[in-house]
């Protein structure tokens, strides 16, 4: 198994990492799959998102992939109506952000263990609450609550 | 024993399951680093201060009733952590309350300050509600439901949403939310 590039973050001008995926839940809500294919160990899911906090709102600002034909996909292809920017109200639940110092490195999930994560809770898109909570004492990259379960919906039932 | 030694000591007890409580909290949830709060990190809005000050005030003079809410949610906790693993299926103790296709297209309808989801109901995932709003025949009853639920490696979900409700059995149904609530053990 390879660590996985993962999506990207942006909150008051500062870039982070997002070690979750947002936009499966569009898929599993929408009933529809995801188009894009990976071509990259290192990227299963196929694409790479970006995202940004703006007015405490979720909102998906970038998106590059590759399409089953091959073709390369950005914003505009899923939401052709919003190419700069898609408000993601249809995403409930924890952002997981990675802070502190590496602690441990693994060739699965996000490739580590960072000391801490930032996690902010969301609800239909709008930004809640956030607090830390410290990996110190987890081993490997499927103690991590609920990030392994975003994997889970990866690989498991959700997979397309 | 004069009232203001009562008074006193009620607000003691107040102080000191604050106290507690506040410790329990901590050191359940990690210590924020100088700079995470120079970045405004883990900074609350200051009315989420306020807000916390006051509940803190609330609870040293209403500790009985603090007591009680915390019980109740470790009640809570307990018995969620409980859920017996099923899969998803819509059952009818998960049914909310009746609506019709107008009240809930009205709730239902998103409003975006920087215009990035179309103002129509559930925005971007509009055509899955159309689609699901097709399969309504005369006779059915359309019900709001939330339920648990959990998948083969024993993650659990709850999922929120519309279900048609076809001879008093529940039927299509429409996912408005789906968050995880723990992952397998």
């Amino acid at each position: 198994m390879t660590a996985q590039f993962s999506d990207s973050i942006r909150i008051e001008e500062i870039r982070w990492p997002l070690h979750c995926q947002p936009l499966t839940d569009f898929w599993h809500l929408s009933g529809t799959s995801s188009k894009f294919i990976s071509n990259c160990t290192g990227n299963s899911r196929g694409y790479i998102a970006n995202w940004e906090i703006k007015q405490d709102r979720l909102y998906l600002i970038g998106l590059t992939g590759t399409l089953a034909d091959q073709s390369k996909a950005t914003l505009a292809t899923l939401f052709p109506d919003y190419p700069d920017r898609v408000f993601a109200h249809w995403f409930s639940g924890e952002l997981l952000i990675p802070d502190g110092e590496l602690l441990e490195t693994f060739h699965a999930a996000y490739g580590g263990r960072w000391e801490r994560t930032w996690r902010i809770m969301v609800s239909r898109g709008v930004i809640g609450h956030s607090r830390y909570t410290s990996n110190a004492n987890v081993c490997g990259p499927f103690n991590e609550a609920p990030e392994d379960s975003v994997w889970l919906r990866l690989h498991g039932k959700y997979a397309d | 024993m004069s009232l203001k030694l009562i008074l006193l000591t009620h607000l003691a007890i107040g102080l000191t399951i604050v106290v507690l409580l506040m410790v329990r909290k901590l050191k359940r949830e990690t210590a924020v680093e100088p700079s995470d709060i120079f970045l405004g990190k883990n900074e609350g809005k200051f009315g989420e201060r306020m807000i916390t000050a006051t509940a803190v005030v609330f609870a040293i003079v209403f500790w009985p009733v603090a007591v009680y809410m915390f019980l109740v949610e470790r009640k809570l906790n307990k018995a969620e952590q409980k859920i017996q693993p099923r899969a998803f299926a819509i059952q009818a103790d998960d049914l909310l309350r009746i609506w019709t296709i107008e009240q809930i297209e009205e709730i239902e309808r998103v409003v975006d300050p920087l215009n990035a989801a179309p103002a129509i109901p559930f925005g971007h995932l509009n055509d899955g509600w159309n689609r699901f709003t097709q399969q309504i025949t005369e006779g059915d009853i359309l019900w709001s439901f939330t339920t648990r639920w959990s998948d083969e490696l024993d993650a659990k979900f709850q999922d929120d949403g519309y279900v048609i409700v076809r001879n008093g059995a529940p039927g299509p149904y429409y996912r408005t939310s789906s968050r995880v609530l723990s992952c397998s053990e």
